[in-house]
């Protein structure tokens, strides 16, 4: 599953990373999978979160057949 | 009722005038722009980026909150590169009385900064910064 990154992490890593995720998936699956490659941004994604079909996730199960877009939210900063 | 966010510079004086009907007996405002000090650290410019789909969508939900009560909204962000004095964002809540207008006006700028994704990369003189990170 393509993943959309910003901010920090879109300049770190580039703006989609590639995710292998179960069928049936935790939204914190997703932070996981990308701190074990990139050890050193574990503090920024800490920090973040996730949006699937553009609205924040709650932290149950969710099904990839029936997302079609997730992505990492770190801190936000308008204003 | 106005939910936008654009690279183009704001025009506060058009934003301002959709907020005047007669109906509405006060219009609050707040404009956010890019100051040059915090404490010690100046600041040279800010680049905002976005999730524009879900930006604009948490906008809405936020507006749709106040105008559920009989007011008018008008929410605009810039993005992109803005140098000192830029206008970031412009809130306006049009109300028939005034505790409303800035009661609700404060809601809305309070809340986008905490929900919507919005991002400032901060280019201060002695390095940059990421809005909102803990290091």
């Amino acid at each position: 599953m393509k993943v959309k990154l910003f901010s920090i992490l879109a300049e770190e890593i580039g703006p989609t990373i590639e995710v292998d995720l179960n069928p049936e998936f935790y939204p914190t699956d997703v932070l996981k999978s990308i701190v074990v490659r990139y050890p050193d941004l574990k503090n920024i994604l800490d920090q973040s979160v996730i949006a699937i079909d553009e609205e924040y996730a709650d932290d149950k199960q969710f099904s990839l057949d029936s997302v079609d877009e997730i992505a990492i939210i770190p801190p936000v900063s308008g204003g | 009722m106005k939910i936008e966010i654009t690279h183009e510079p704001i025009n506060t004086e058009e934003l301002t005038k959709s907020l005047i009907h007669n109906e509405y007996g006060g219009v609050d405002i707040f404009i956010g722009n890019i100051r040059q000090f915090t404490g010690e650290i100046e600041t040279e410019k800010i680049e905002y980026t976005t999730y524009k789909k879900m930006a604009e969508k948490e906008m809405q939900k936020l507006a749709d909150k106040v105008l559920a009560k009989g007011m008018d909204v008008v929410m605009v962000h810039r993005v992109g590169e803005l140098q000192l004095g830029d206008i970031a964002v412009f809130i306006g809540v049009a109300a028939p009385h005034r505790a409303e207008a800035f009661e609700n006006c404060q809601f809305l700028i309070d809340e986008l900064k905490r929900t919507v994704p919005i991002w400032k990369k901060e280019y201060d003189r002695d390095k940059i910064r990421w809005g909102g990170l803990e290091d």
